[in-house]
């Protein structure tokens, strides 16, 4: 056993001077990462392309919500380091689904059963993004729907329903969406 | 104790990442929206999706796996797997098997290498020391628990373990890699590059030499179970259409064994060294015929020689298969196939055993057809057989039923009825072997010509759930009947030779049932933890008129009622991963070994793609302990010392 501690130690001083020299080498471009840390890099990124209406871009914080569950984690929270424009980014883990009125973006996991139509109501009288990686999301109405495809992260978008909440897409993600559902109003 | 100690590395591994860091991630939130849509996924957690839709028991080891396992050999990777039992007899022979019957010559698993089978027709089981293959060369492992018989014909009765090496454009460059520790040392090299713009090869060679392990503390003597081998092979890839691999493998194995004489005071119990080699060719070829309609056709050697006690048996496996996969309309996938087998064997005689006749060629002929059909939208019927003919048996069928109902994306539910046989071996049939000495008499064991197929009908059902990217669960639970078991009968003493025949019959029929679970789930980002848990019991009876005294108690207690697995993947800052892994293996009451409780820990360091440094600690929890005792006694079981190794792998 003794014999072991003094190998174990051994190897430990051996690879701490080998660590010091190498820790200079630099983070190189980021070619994967996991499924659920680039989720929650879109969801960041997709609320830096939408512009909120007036009551939504007073308020202190910037909204972050799951319903009914939390599906990323603890992993989420990081996004609190940050800020959407001037606001700090709030998560907020809700349970009761009249709580989505006060999120600026609200992720429905797809395990969940939810009543989907409620949350659509309250998100467009809200003027709440929604986003879920359900399988035909945008077709009951949802905004943002996540998928995954050949490794890559893609998504749907369903600009009818943002306009109905009034929130205004950016160009450039209506470009970067795979499928944009748009009804032609006559 | 072992329980304890089992608990609280578990404790240690689930506390101590409380750590959390984030700047790695960084430059994902500075990039660019379409850099992103660049970004690839890894999820360890994600599997193919056709295991999901598979009816079977069945669990996959993935290349990653393996290196996060840490281990140094192939039976230790497959440890850890729900329903496989992985005993150490000594520092080269191991005792494998799925859902129990366990033994050095275990013979109710099927183990293939790409498609080629490496059970030895000689006793029907696995030699796993000869089958020394470099773990980088390894895609994956699919691990079938109960019958495959239907796919994969004869002998995969209680299991199938697949294992499938890369495609030569995955290993393309040069690999260098050495393990270096307490008790082995391995160095290989592996390098890839192209033939043309549409061929590319790959060649290995890889050399191993193991330390010996330990007796039980009540020897002083050294054990004698040291190996070394070398392996050295080859693969070419012409896209998907074609492949053509070989290997040669060259080695040497001590153990100790004892010889039977006429007086006891003879017995001899003195070093064994085996040297073996292999070599193998094989050529696959696949078609596209149309859309959803494909050919396969498979063609291989296989060369098998053992040096021990002075005698040298040899076998030649000639094998080729055809497959057909064609959609049937809408609703119906039909695969069928034809095989043919052929074994040349010459087995000397040593003063332990002869085989009679001494060399011998045996066919087997088989054909399967299997229809799967869509019933619905969530279910699926698959229906099939296989039918085969060989010369020790004669014909076989081996056919299977299952259904698989997709509740939704995220669950679904299996089950199948399905048969499979274990067919005579050359020494079921022919051997003729001193077995043990009782004043004044031998007792020697003979083979039965006449021996008929050991058969299994198996009743499995599981439930596969996916409860977020976070969290999966599967679970099986099955019962198993056998029939027709092999056992040993004793004869009438023959006076005048002063010799006990026992003969081999098939007279013992069992029953088992057990549950397997395995669960992954996904902490946090960068901390994974997975855990198995199989439960088994086994009980065997005689059948009229058998007087077997031996086999009972072998059958229903070669392995643990209970078996569990712990892994926690840690994934640090600065390009560090720490893995944890501690496995329970109950009491095994035939041999009388205790339970005993297994930590391995690996930490490792990959600042680059082509770099990548690890230690690791294997058997942390005592200074040796023992895993198996084969029926034979004791005394030459050996014992599994702590070590810990250190394992550089270069590329360029």
């Amino acid at each position: 056993m003794k014999k072991l501690i003094n190998y174990l130690a051994y190897c430990l001083k051996k690879s701490s001077i080998v660590l010091l020299c190498f820790l200079s080498i630099q983070v190189q471009a980021i070619e994967s990462a996991s499924e659920i840390q680039l989720k929650i890099i879109y969801l960041y990124n997709f609320s830096r392309f939408v512009q909120w209406p007036e009551p939504k871009r007073e308020m202190n914080t910037f909204n972050y919500c799951t319903y009914p569950r939390n599906p990323f984690g603890k992993i989420l929270f990081q996004l609190e380091n940050r800020k959407i424009q001037h606001q700090n980014i709030k998560i907020k883990e809700l349970e009761e689904i009249d709580d989505i009125q006060s999120c600026h973006v609200v992720f429905i996991d797809a395990l969940s059963n939810v009543n989907l139509e409620k949350v659509i109501l309250i998100a467009k009288k809200h003027y709440v993004l929604t986003i879920s990686d359900q399988s035909n999301f945008v077709d009951k109405e949802g905004m943002i729907q996540l998928y995954v495809e050949k490794d890559k992260i893609r998504f749907k978008l369903n600009f009818n329903s943002s306009q109905a909440a009034f929130l205004t897409i950016d160009s450039k993600l209506i470009k970067l969406a795979s499928t944009v559902l748009r009804k032609n109003i006559k | 104790m072992n329980i304890f100690s089992a608990f609280l590395s578990g404790f240690l591994a689930l506390t101590l990442p409380g750590i959390v860091y984030s700047e790695t991630y960084d430059a994902l939130y500075e990039m660019d929206f379409e850099q992103l849509m660049d970004v690839e996924v890894i999820s360890i957690a994600k599997k193919p999706q056709s295991i999901r839709k598979t009816a079977a028991a069945i669990h996959v080891i993935s290349q990653a796996d393996i290196q996060q396992s840490g281990a140094t050999t192939l039976p230790e990777v497959l440890r850890g797997v729900p329903g496989v039992q992985v005993a150490h007899i000594d520092g080269n022979k191991w005792a494998i098997s799925v859902r129990g019957f366990n033994g050095e010559f275990a013979n109710k698993l099927l183990v293939l290498i790409d498609g080629r089978s490496v059970y030895t027709p000689l006793f029907s089981g696995v030699y796993w020391n000869m089958q020394d293959i470099p773990l980088a060369t390894i895609d994956r492992v699919e691990v079938v628990r109960g019958p495959g018989g239907t796919l994969w014909g004869e002998n995969a009765v209680n299991g199938v373990i697949n294992i499938i090496t890369k495609h030569a454009d995955e290993t393309q460059g040069t690999e260098l890699s050495f393990l270096g520790g307490s008790e082995d040392l391995v160095a290989n090299i592996l390098h890839g590059g192209k033939l043309s713009k549409d061929v590319s090869y790959q060649v290995y060679a890889k050399a191993r030499k193991q330390d010996k392990y330990k007796n039980s503390p009540d020897h002083d003597n050294n054990a004698e179970d040291g190996r070394e081998n070398i392996r050295t092979g080859f693969r070419i890839d012409g896209q998907k259409k074609w492949m053509l691999q070989g290997s040669y493998m060259r080695g040497q194995a001590d153990g100790v064994k004892q010889t039977f004489s006429s007086s006891p005071i003879f017995n001899l119990v003195r070093k064994d060294t085996q040297d073996y080699r292999t070599a193998h060719l094989l050529l696959r070829s696949q078609h596209n015929i149309v859309e959803d309609n494909d050919l396969q056709i498979q063609a291989y050697y296989n060369y098998e020689e053992h040096n021990h006690f002075e005698a040298v048996r040899v076998l030649h496996t000639f094998d080729i298969d055809a497959q057909h996969r064609f959609q049937w309309g809408d609703q119906q996938e039909i695969v069928w196939g034809l095989g043919y087998r052929g074994v040349q064997d010459y087995l000397e005689q040593n003063n332990n055993s002869s085989f009679s006749p001494e060399n011998q060629f045996s066919h087997t002929v088989s054909g399967f057809l299997q229809d799967e059909i869509q019933l619905s939208e969530s279910f699926r019927l698959t229906l099939g057989s296989k039918f085969s003919h060989n010369d020790y048996s004669g014909f076989e069928y081996q056919p299977s039923a299952r259904l698989l109902w997709e509740v939704n994306s995220h669950h679904s539910v299996w089950n199948s009825v399905s048969r499979a046989v274990r067919t005579p071996s050359r020494v079921d049939s022919n051997i003729q072997a001193v077995g043990a000495y009782t004043e004044p008499f031998t007792i020697l064991v003979n083979g039965n010509t006449e021996q008929k197929a050991e058969d299994l009908l198996a009743i499995e059902a599981g439930y596969r759930g996916v409860f977020s990217e976070l969290f999966t669960i599967d679970t099986t639970v099955f019962y198993h009947k056998y029939d027709d078991l092999r056992s040993t009968e004793p004869q009438a003493p023959d006076i005048s030779n002063f010799t006990i025949p026992m003969n081999f019959d098939n007279k013992i029929k069992a029953e088992s049932y057990g549950v397997e679970l395995a669960t992954k789930w996904q902490v946090l980002d960068y901390w994974q933890l997975s855990a198995s848990y199989s439960f088994l019991t086994v009980e065997a009876r005689l059948m009229q008129g058998s007087v077997d005294g031996t086999n009972i108690e072998n059958y229903e207690h070669s392995a643990p009622k209970h078996q569990g697995a712990f892994q926690s993947i840690w994934q640090l800052p600065f390009d560090l991963a720490f893995n944890t892994s501690v496995y329970y293996t109950g009491p095994i009451k035939s041999g009388a070994v205790n339970d005993f409780a297994r930590l391995d820990l690996r930490l490792a360091w990959k600042p680059t793609e082509q770099f990548e440094l690890s230690i690791i600690g294997q058997n942390l929890l005592d200074s040796q302990h023992k895993e198996f005792t084969t029926i034979i006694g004791d005394s030459f079981n050996t014992e599994v010392p702590r070590s810990v190794y250190a394992k550089i792998i270069t590329r360029f």
